[in-house]
Protein backbone atom coordinates (compact mmCIF):
# COMPACT_ATOMS: atom_id res chain seq x y z
CA UNK A 1 0.00 0.00 0.00
CA UNK A 2 2.75 2.31 1.34
CA UNK A 3 4.55 1.55 -2.27
CA UNK A 4 1.66 2.44 -4.34
CA UNK A 5 0.75 5.64 -2.69
CA UNK A 6 4.71 6.80 -3.31
CA UNK A 7 4.61 5.44 -7.13
CA UNK A 8 1.45 7.87 -7.41
CA UNK A 9 3.15 11.08 -6.42
CA UNK A 10 6.42 10.20 -8.51
CA UNK A 11 3.72 9.54 -11.27
CA UNK A 12 2.29 12.72 -10.87
CA UNK A 13 6.11 14.61 -10.56
CA UNK A 14 6.73 12.92 -13.51
CA UNK A 15 3.76 13.30 -15.70
CA UNK A 16 4.23 17.47 -14.16
CA UNK A 17 8.12 17.19 -15.40
CA UNK A 18 7.89 15.82 -19.08
CA UNK A 19 4.43 17.88 -19.78
CA UNK A 20 6.71 21.04 -18.81
CA UNK A 21 9.08 20.07 -20.76
CA UNK A 22 6.66 19.40 -23.85
CA UNK A 23 5.28 22.66 -23.11
CA UNK A 24 8.11 24.94 -23.49
CA UNK A 25 9.29 22.92 -26.71
CA UNK A 26 5.89 23.06 -27.67
CA UNK A 27 6.26 27.36 -27.72
CA UNK A 28 9.76 27.88 -28.30
CA UNK A 29 10.45 29.94 -31.46
CA UNK A 30 11.79 27.45 -34.09
CA UNK A 31 12.76 28.81 -37.93
CA UNK A 32 11.01 28.97 -40.73
CA UNK A 33 11.08 26.14 -42.39
CA UNK A 34 10.34 23.38 -39.99
CA UNK A 35 7.24 25.44 -38.14
CA UNK A 36 4.78 23.04 -39.83
CA UNK A 37 6.37 20.29 -38.94
CA UNK A 38 6.99 21.16 -35.18
CA UNK A 39 5.96 17.53 -33.55
CA UNK A 40 2.98 17.66 -30.79
CA UNK A 41 4.67 17.17 -28.37
CA UNK A 42 1.79 17.55 -25.94
CA UNK A 43 0.00 14.69 -28.10
CA UNK A 44 2.86 12.51 -27.45
CA UNK A 45 3.60 12.65 -24.19
CA UNK A 46 0.19 11.83 -23.22
CA UNK A 47 0.18 8.99 -25.98
CA UNK A 48 2.93 7.66 -23.72
CA UNK A 49 1.73 7.45 -20.45
CA UNK A 50 -1.65 6.66 -21.43
CA UNK A 51 0.05 3.40 -23.02
CA UNK A 52 3.02 2.59 -20.24
CA UNK A 53 0.36 3.33 -16.83
CA UNK A 54 -3.14 2.55 -18.58
CA UNK A 55 -4.50 2.36 -15.45
CA UNK A 56 -3.83 5.30 -13.86
CA UNK A 57 -3.96 8.23 -16.66
CA UNK A 58 -6.54 8.33 -18.68
CA UNK A 59 -9.01 11.09 -19.91
CA UNK A 60 -9.27 13.13 -17.03
CA UNK A 61 -5.46 13.53 -17.23
CA UNK A 62 -5.60 14.22 -21.07
CA UNK A 63 -8.19 16.45 -20.78
CA UNK A 64 -6.18 18.60 -18.09
CA UNK A 65 -3.38 18.42 -19.86
CA UNK A 66 -5.46 19.91 -22.88
CA UNK A 67 -6.96 22.42 -21.12
CA UNK A 68 -3.26 23.74 -19.64
CA UNK A 69 -2.14 23.85 -23.23
CA UNK A 70 -4.94 25.86 -24.37
CA UNK A 71 -4.08 28.26 -21.77
CA UNK A 72 -1.06 28.44 -23.50
CA UNK A 73 -1.92 28.93 -27.27
CA UNK A 74 -4.78 31.36 -25.90
CA UNK A 75 -7.60 29.57 -27.58
CA UNK A 76 -11.03 28.46 -26.81
CA UNK A 77 -11.30 26.61 -23.64
CA UNK A 78 -12.50 23.16 -24.21
CA UNK A 79 -11.47 21.58 -27.84
CA UNK A 80 -7.64 20.52 -26.55
CA UNK A 81 -8.85 19.10 -23.62
CA UNK A 82 -11.71 17.04 -25.84
CA UNK A 83 -9.00 15.72 -28.05
CA UNK A 84 -6.45 14.83 -25.56
CA UNK A 85 -9.23 12.75 -23.61
CA UNK A 86 -10.16 11.26 -26.87
CA UNK A 87 -6.65 10.44 -27.64
CA UNK A 88 -5.58 8.80 -23.91
CA UNK A 89 -9.06 6.92 -24.32
CA UNK A 90 -8.03 5.49 -27.60
CA UNK A 91 -4.47 4.51 -26.39
CA UNK A 92 -5.89 3.19 -23.13
CA UNK A 93 -7.74 0.56 -25.08
CA UNK A 94 -5.77 -0.30 -27.51
CA UNK A 95 -2.77 -0.35 -24.66
CA UNK A 96 -2.33 -3.98 -24.83
CA UNK A 97 -1.49 -4.54 -28.26
CA UNK A 98 0.42 -1.35 -28.66
CA UNK A 99 3.06 -2.46 -26.87
CA UNK A 100 3.60 -5.96 -28.72
CA UNK A 101 4.08 -3.74 -31.88
CA UNK A 102 7.59 -3.47 -33.49
CA UNK A 103 8.81 0.00 -33.45
CA UNK A 104 7.86 1.23 -37.36
CA UNK A 105 4.57 -0.35 -36.20
CA UNK A 106 4.32 1.63 -32.85
CA UNK A 107 4.79 5.19 -35.05
CA UNK A 108 1.98 4.10 -37.62
CA UNK A 109 -0.12 3.90 -34.83
CA UNK A 110 0.71 6.54 -32.95
CA UNK A 111 0.81 8.74 -35.46
CA UNK A 112 -2.73 7.31 -36.95
CA UNK A 113 -3.77 8.11 -32.92
CA UNK A 114 -2.48 11.55 -33.11
CA UNK A 115 -3.78 12.33 -36.85
CA UNK A 116 -7.30 11.08 -35.61
CA UNK A 117 -6.58 13.84 -32.72
CA UNK A 118 -5.94 16.66 -35.01
CA UNK A 119 -9.14 15.88 -37.23
CA UNK A 120 -11.38 15.80 -33.82
CA UNK A 121 -9.55 19.20 -33.26
CA UNK A 122 -9.55 20.54 -36.35
CA UNK A 123 -13.43 20.08 -36.96
CA UNK A 124 -14.36 21.26 -33.81
CA UNK A 125 -12.11 24.58 -34.38
CA UNK A 126 -13.73 25.00 -37.15
CA UNK A 127 -16.86 24.93 -35.77
CA UNK A 128 -16.37 27.18 -32.74
CA UNK A 129 -13.67 28.73 -34.41
CA UNK A 130 -12.66 30.58 -37.78
CA UNK A 131 -11.04 27.68 -38.97
CA UNK A 132 -9.96 25.20 -41.99
CA UNK A 133 -7.78 22.65 -42.36
CA UNK A 134 -5.37 22.70 -44.83
CA UNK A 135 -2.28 20.69 -46.04
CA UNK A 136 0.17 22.41 -44.02
CA UNK A 137 -1.95 21.02 -41.28
CA UNK A 138 -0.99 17.34 -41.68
CA UNK A 139 2.69 18.51 -41.88
CA UNK A 140 3.01 18.36 -37.73
CA UNK A 141 1.76 14.46 -38.32
CA UNK A 142 5.21 13.91 -39.96
CA UNK A 143 7.20 15.41 -37.21
CA UNK A 144 5.39 13.36 -34.35
CA UNK A 145 5.94 10.27 -35.86
CA UNK A 146 9.61 10.68 -36.18
CA UNK A 147 10.16 12.40 -33.08
CA UNK A 148 7.93 9.43 -31.17
CA UNK A 149 10.86 6.41 -30.70
CA UNK A 150 12.81 9.43 -29.51
CA UNK A 151 10.19 10.07 -26.83
CA UNK A 152 9.66 7.24 -25.97
CA UNK A 153 12.97 5.82 -25.21
CA UNK A 154 13.36 9.21 -23.35
CA UNK A 155 10.64 8.98 -21.07
CA UNK A 156 10.94 5.31 -20.73
CA UNK A 157 13.82 5.99 -19.15
CA UNK A 158 12.69 8.92 -16.69
CA UNK A 159 9.97 6.16 -16.07
CA UNK A 160 12.42 4.05 -15.09
CA UNK A 161 13.89 5.82 -12.72
CA UNK A 162 11.20 7.14 -10.91
CA UNK A 163 10.15 3.61 -10.49
CA UNK A 164 6.63 3.85 -11.48
CA UNK A 165 5.07 0.42 -13.07
CA UNK B 1 -12.36 -4.35 -9.32
CA UNK B 2 -13.74 -6.93 -11.71
CA UNK B 3 -12.72 -6.79 -15.03
CA UNK B 4 -16.31 -6.37 -17.09
CA UNK B 5 -17.09 -3.90 -14.18
CA UNK B 6 -13.98 -1.93 -15.10
CA UNK B 7 -14.60 -1.57 -18.69
CA UNK B 8 -17.88 0.24 -18.04
CA UNK B 9 -16.40 2.96 -16.17
CA UNK B 10 -13.84 3.20 -17.99
CA UNK B 11 -16.66 4.17 -20.50
CA UNK B 12 -18.49 6.22 -18.25
CA UNK B 13 -15.47 8.46 -16.84
CA UNK B 14 -14.79 9.12 -20.78
CA UNK B 15 -18.17 9.83 -21.30
CA UNK B 16 -17.98 12.21 -18.11
CA UNK B 17 -15.07 14.11 -19.28
CA UNK B 18 -16.58 14.40 -22.64
CA UNK B 19 -19.66 16.32 -21.16
CA UNK B 20 -17.31 18.50 -19.43
CA UNK B 21 -15.37 19.30 -22.12
CA UNK B 22 -18.25 19.96 -24.30
CA UNK B 23 -19.66 22.40 -21.30
CA UNK B 24 -16.40 24.10 -21.16
CA UNK B 25 -16.66 24.95 -25.09
CA UNK B 26 -20.25 26.61 -24.81
CA UNK B 27 -19.41 28.33 -21.54
CA UNK B 28 -16.45 29.84 -22.89
CA UNK B 29 -17.88 30.46 -26.13
CA UNK B 30 -20.75 32.56 -24.74
CA UNK B 31 -19.72 33.40 -21.35
CA UNK B 32 -16.87 35.22 -19.66
CA UNK B 33 -17.08 33.55 -16.68
CA UNK B 34 -13.62 31.19 -17.59
CA UNK B 35 -11.37 34.84 -17.71
CA UNK B 36 -10.39 34.64 -14.17
CA UNK B 37 -9.63 30.66 -14.12
CA UNK B 38 -7.72 31.55 -17.62
CA UNK B 39 -5.93 34.33 -15.97
CA UNK B 40 -4.68 32.37 -12.97
CA UNK B 41 -3.10 29.42 -15.37
CA UNK B 42 -1.59 31.53 -17.12
CA UNK B 43 0.32 32.96 -14.40
CA UNK B 44 1.13 29.53 -13.67
CA UNK B 45 2.48 28.46 -16.49
CA UNK B 46 4.76 32.03 -17.15
CA UNK B 47 8.13 29.57 -16.48
CA UNK B 48 7.17 27.91 -19.47
CA UNK B 49 6.65 31.26 -22.09
CA UNK B 50 9.87 32.16 -19.97
CA UNK B 51 12.01 29.11 -20.72
CA UNK B 52 11.41 29.24 -24.30
CA UNK B 53 12.17 32.73 -24.92
CA UNK B 54 15.54 31.86 -22.98
CA UNK B 55 17.15 30.26 -25.94
CA UNK B 56 16.65 33.61 -28.17
CA UNK B 57 17.59 35.85 -25.01
CA UNK B 58 20.85 33.78 -24.69
CA UNK B 59 21.60 34.33 -28.61
CA UNK B 60 21.23 37.85 -28.09
CA UNK B 61 23.73 38.49 -25.15
CA UNK B 62 26.26 36.14 -27.38
CA UNK B 63 25.64 38.34 -30.51
CA UNK B 64 26.12 41.48 -27.95
CA UNK B 65 29.39 39.96 -26.46
CA UNK B 66 30.59 39.16 -29.81
CA UNK B 67 30.28 41.82 -31.64
CA UNK B 68 32.75 44.11 -32.30
CA UNK B 69 33.55 47.50 -31.17
CA UNK B 70 33.47 49.05 -34.66
CA UNK B 71 29.90 47.51 -35.15
CA UNK B 72 28.83 49.65 -32.24
CA UNK B 73 30.53 52.70 -33.07
CA UNK B 74 28.68 52.65 -36.39
CA UNK B 75 25.22 51.63 -34.39
CA UNK B 76 25.51 54.30 -32.24
CA UNK B 77 26.97 56.82 -35.19
CA UNK B 78 23.67 55.60 -37.06
CA UNK B 79 21.43 56.47 -33.78
CA UNK B 80 22.80 59.52 -33.12
CA UNK B 81 22.06 60.81 -36.47
CA UNK B 82 18.88 59.23 -36.59
CA UNK B 83 18.07 61.19 -33.11
CA UNK B 84 19.25 64.62 -34.32
CA UNK B 85 17.30 64.15 -37.91
CA UNK B 86 13.78 63.15 -35.33
CA UNK B 87 14.34 66.16 -32.90
CA UNK B 88 14.62 68.95 -36.11
CA UNK B 89 11.82 66.65 -37.33
CA UNK B 90 9.42 67.20 -34.14
CA UNK B 91 10.97 70.59 -33.49
CA UNK B 92 8.80 71.41 -36.71
CA UNK B 93 6.25 69.34 -35.68
CA UNK B 94 5.83 71.23 -32.63
CA UNK B 95 4.82 74.39 -34.53
CA UNK B 96 2.60 72.42 -36.78
CA UNK B 97 0.44 71.21 -34.19
CA UNK B 98 0.01 74.70 -32.68
CA UNK B 99 -1.42 75.15 -36.57
CA UNK B 100 -3.51 72.60 -36.52
CA UNK B 101 -5.03 72.92 -33.26
CA UNK B 102 -5.65 76.99 -34.32
CA UNK B 103 -7.12 75.77 -37.36
CA UNK B 104 -9.11 73.34 -35.71
CA UNK B 105 -10.63 75.89 -33.23
CA UNK B 106 -11.31 77.90 -36.21
CA UNK B 107 -13.46 75.00 -37.66
CA UNK B 108 -15.33 74.31 -34.46
CA UNK B 109 -13.73 70.71 -35.01
CA UNK B 110 -12.96 68.44 -31.88
CA UNK B 111 -9.48 68.48 -31.08
CA UNK B 112 -7.68 65.76 -31.73
CA UNK B 113 -6.97 62.92 -28.91
CA UNK B 114 -3.48 62.34 -28.45
CA UNK B 115 -2.39 58.72 -27.44
CA UNK B 116 -0.07 57.24 -24.49
CA UNK B 117 2.18 54.90 -25.87
CA UNK B 118 3.58 51.96 -24.02
CA UNK B 119 6.48 49.99 -25.01
CA UNK B 120 6.15 46.43 -24.97
CA UNK B 121 8.34 43.12 -25.74
CA UNK B 122 7.84 40.50 -28.17
CA UNK B 123 7.30 36.99 -26.39
CA UNK B 124 5.87 35.08 -28.99
CA UNK B 125 4.92 34.43 -32.60
CA UNK B 126 2.23 32.45 -33.94
CA UNK B 127 2.22 32.73 -37.38
CA UNK B 128 -0.29 29.90 -38.55
CA UNK B 129 -1.99 31.19 -41.24
CA UNK B 130 -5.84 31.14 -39.80
CA UNK B 131 -4.36 32.78 -36.42
CA UNK B 132 -2.04 35.42 -36.71
CA UNK B 133 -1.22 36.88 -33.10
CA UNK B 134 1.61 37.20 -31.33
CA UNK B 135 2.57 37.40 -26.98
CA UNK B 136 4.00 41.22 -25.52
CA UNK B 137 4.92 41.53 -22.19
CA UNK B 138 2.40 43.94 -20.65
CA UNK B 139 -0.54 42.75 -19.19
CA UNK B 140 -3.51 43.93 -16.47
CA UNK B 141 -1.01 45.05 -14.68
CA UNK B 142 0.34 47.42 -17.16
CA UNK B 143 -2.96 48.95 -17.82
CA UNK B 144 -3.52 47.24 -21.20
CA UNK B 145 -7.27 46.73 -21.96
CA UNK B 146 -8.70 44.45 -25.31
CA UNK B 147 -9.06 46.35 -28.13
CA UNK B 148 -5.96 48.57 -27.78
CA UNK B 149 -4.16 49.27 -30.64
CA UNK B 150 -0.16 48.18 -31.04
CA UNK B 151 2.05 49.81 -33.82
CA UNK B 152 5.28 49.72 -34.35
CA UNK B 153 8.04 52.64 -35.27
CA UNK B 154 6.78 52.09 -38.99
CA UNK B 155 3.37 51.74 -38.67
CA UNK B 156 0.17 49.93 -37.46
CA UNK B 157 0.42 46.04 -36.01
CA UNK B 158 -2.72 44.82 -34.64
CA UNK B 159 -5.11 45.25 -31.74
CA UNK B 160 -5.24 43.73 -28.28
CA UNK B 161 -7.21 40.72 -28.41
CA UNK B 162 -7.06 39.09 -24.88
CA UNK B 163 -5.65 40.20 -21.76
CA UNK B 164 -3.66 38.34 -19.00
CA UNK B 165 -1.84 39.36 -16.06
CA UNK B 166 1.52 39.65 -17.38
CA UNK B 167 1.12 39.29 -21.10
CA UNK B 168 -1.53 40.17 -23.70
CA UNK B 169 -2.05 38.26 -27.22
CA UNK B 170 -1.93 40.86 -30.40
CA UNK B 171 -4.28 39.79 -32.97
CA UNK B 172 -2.41 41.05 -36.24
CA UNK B 173 -3.67 43.00 -39.38
CA UNK B 174 -2.81 40.52 -41.51
CA UNK B 175 -4.97 37.64 -39.88
CA UNK B 176 -7.33 36.43 -42.05
CA UNK B 177 -10.31 37.51 -39.43
CA UNK B 178 -9.08 40.66 -39.38
CA UNK B 179 -10.36 44.09 -40.98
CA UNK B 180 -9.24 47.75 -40.21
CA UNK B 181 -10.63 51.15 -41.75
CA UNK B 182 -8.02 52.98 -43.70
CA UNK B 183 -7.79 56.21 -45.98
CA UNK B 184 -5.46 56.34 -49.06
CA UNK B 185 -3.23 59.00 -48.14
CA UNK B 186 -3.16 60.70 -51.74
CA UNK B 187 -6.85 60.85 -52.46
CA UNK B 188 -8.58 60.60 -48.90
CA UNK B 189 -10.63 57.77 -50.24
CA UNK B 190 -12.12 55.92 -47.15
CA UNK B 191 -11.73 51.80 -47.48
CA UNK B 192 -11.34 48.93 -45.38
CA UNK B 193 -8.07 46.93 -45.33
CA UNK B 194 -8.24 42.41 -44.62
CA UNK B 195 -6.29 40.29 -43.44
CA UNK B 196 -5.32 37.39 -45.69
CA UNK B 197 -3.11 34.93 -43.63
CA UNK B 198 -0.29 35.62 -45.31
CA UNK B 199 1.97 37.88 -43.24
CA UNK B 200 3.30 39.95 -45.84
CA UNK B 201 -0.59 40.60 -47.78
CA UNK B 202 -3.30 42.65 -47.36
CA UNK B 203 -6.66 42.97 -49.43
CA UNK B 204 -8.97 45.53 -49.90
CA UNK B 205 -11.98 44.36 -51.41
CA UNK B 206 -14.49 46.50 -51.85
CA UNK B 207 -13.05 48.93 -54.12
CA UNK B 208 -15.19 50.37 -56.98
CA UNK B 209 -13.34 49.88 -60.72
CA UNK B 210 -13.62 53.64 -61.15
CA UNK B 211 -11.58 54.68 -57.93
CA UNK B 212 -8.86 56.75 -57.98
CA UNK B 213 -5.88 53.87 -56.35
CA UNK B 214 -2.39 53.23 -57.88
CA UNK B 215 0.38 50.92 -56.76
CA UNK B 216 2.95 52.75 -54.20
CA UNK B 217 -0.42 54.94 -52.69
CA UNK B 218 -0.22 54.53 -48.76
CA UNK B 219 -2.96 53.69 -46.53
CA UNK B 220 -3.63 55.41 -43.33
CA UNK B 221 -5.90 54.47 -40.52
CA UNK B 222 -8.68 56.17 -40.55
CA UNK B 223 -9.75 56.61 -37.29
CA UNK B 224 -13.57 55.26 -37.85
CA UNK B 225 -14.82 53.01 -35.51
CA UNK B 226 -13.06 54.05 -32.76
CA UNK B 227 -10.66 51.29 -32.09
CA UNK B 228 -7.43 52.44 -34.23
CA UNK B 229 -6.26 56.16 -34.02
CA UNK B 230 -6.22 58.24 -37.60
CA UNK B 231 -3.04 58.85 -39.23
CA UNK B 232 -0.60 55.70 -38.52
CA UNK B 233 0.92 54.16 -41.60
CA UNK B 234 -1.17 50.74 -42.07
CA UNK B 235 0.05 49.23 -45.92
CA UNK B 236 1.31 50.24 -49.34
CA UNK B 237 -0.68 49.25 -52.30
CA UNK B 238 1.13 46.56 -54.56
CA UNK B 239 -0.94 45.45 -57.03
CA UNK B 240 -4.62 46.61 -58.45
CA UNK B 241 -6.15 44.65 -60.84
CA UNK B 242 -9.02 45.79 -63.09
CA UNK B 243 -10.95 42.46 -63.83
CA UNK B 244 -13.68 43.03 -66.60
CA UNK B 245 -17.37 42.43 -65.63
CA UNK B 246 -16.31 42.82 -62.37
CA UNK B 247 -18.10 44.79 -60.09
CA UNK B 248 -15.18 45.79 -57.75
CA UNK B 249 -11.34 45.78 -58.33
CA UNK B 250 -8.88 43.46 -57.30
CA UNK B 251 -6.31 45.30 -54.87
CA UNK B 252 -3.65 44.29 -52.40
CA UNK B 253 -1.42 45.59 -50.20
CA UNK B 254 1.82 45.17 -48.31
CA UNK B 255 1.90 46.28 -44.82
CA UNK B 256 4.41 48.90 -43.42
CA UNK B 257 5.27 47.73 -40.10
CA UNK B 258 7.84 45.11 -39.18
CA UNK B 259 5.26 42.37 -38.59
CA UNK B 260 7.34 39.35 -38.09
CA UNK B 261 11.00 41.20 -37.57
CA UNK B 262 10.32 43.58 -34.42
CA UNK B 263 11.34 43.30 -31.08
CA UNK B 264 9.63 45.79 -29.56
CA UNK B 265 5.97 47.18 -29.99
CA UNK B 266 4.39 50.23 -28.94
CA UNK B 267 0.53 49.81 -27.00
CA UNK B 268 -1.66 53.40 -27.64
CA UNK B 269 -3.76 53.84 -25.02
CA UNK B 270 -6.12 56.68 -25.35
CA UNK B 271 -5.78 59.64 -23.36
CA UNK B 272 -7.12 60.31 -19.53
CA UNK B 273 -10.77 59.98 -19.48
CA UNK B 274 -11.65 62.82 -17.77
CA UNK B 275 -9.78 65.03 -20.43
CA UNK B 276 -11.23 63.36 -23.27
CA UNK B 277 -15.08 63.43 -22.01
CA UNK B 278 -14.39 67.44 -22.45
CA UNK B 279 -12.74 66.81 -25.99
CA UNK B 280 -15.82 64.20 -26.94
CA UNK B 281 -18.34 67.00 -26.74
CA UNK B 282 -20.31 66.35 -30.41
CA UNK B 283 -20.58 69.17 -32.82
CA UNK B 284 -24.37 69.39 -32.36
CA UNK B 285 -23.35 70.97 -28.96
CA UNK B 286 -21.25 73.78 -30.24
CA UNK B 287 -24.10 76.40 -30.92
CA UNK B 288 -24.93 76.35 -27.59
CA UNK B 289 -21.49 76.82 -26.60
CA UNK B 290 -21.55 79.91 -27.99
CA UNK B 291 -23.66 81.32 -25.51
CA UNK B 292 -21.47 81.15 -22.52
CA UNK B 293 -18.83 83.99 -21.74
CA UNK B 294 -15.89 84.48 -23.76
CA UNK B 295 -14.15 83.44 -19.97
CA UNK B 296 -15.65 80.46 -19.51
CA UNK B 297 -14.19 78.97 -22.88
CA UNK B 298 -10.72 80.38 -22.39
CA UNK B 299 -10.94 78.17 -18.77
CA UNK B 300 -11.72 75.05 -20.98
CA UNK B 301 -9.18 75.43 -24.09
CA UNK B 302 -6.02 75.36 -21.76
CA UNK B 303 -6.90 72.43 -20.48
CA UNK B 304 -7.35 70.92 -23.90
CA UNK B 305 -3.95 71.74 -24.57
CA UNK B 306 -2.62 70.41 -21.80
CA UNK B 307 -3.63 66.99 -22.88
Amino acid sequence: MMHRKASSLNLFLVICLSSFIALTLTVIPLPQWVFYFRPDWMALVVVYWALTVPDRVGPWIGFAIGTVLEVLFVRNFGVLGFGMAILAFMVNRASLQLRVLSFWQQMLVVGIFVGIFKLVTGWLYGLIADFTITGEYWYSLLGSMLTWPFIFILLQELRRSARIN
Amino acid sequence: MANPFRKNSEWSQFGVVCILAVALMVMDARTKWLEMPRNVLAVAIAPVQILASLPTAIGRVFTNLISAEPDIKLAYDNLRNEYFQLKAETLSLRSLQEENEDLRALLDASQRLKEKITLAELINVSIDPYNHSILVGRGLRHGVYGGQAVIDDQGVIGQVTEVMPFNSSVLLITDPGHALPVQIQRTGLRTVVYGTGSVSTLRVPFLNQNSDIEPGDVLLSSGLGGRFPNGYPVAIITDVDVIQDEAFMEVSAKPIAKLDRSNHVLLLSRGEPSNSNDLRVPNVLRPLEQNLSNEERDQDSPLDNRE
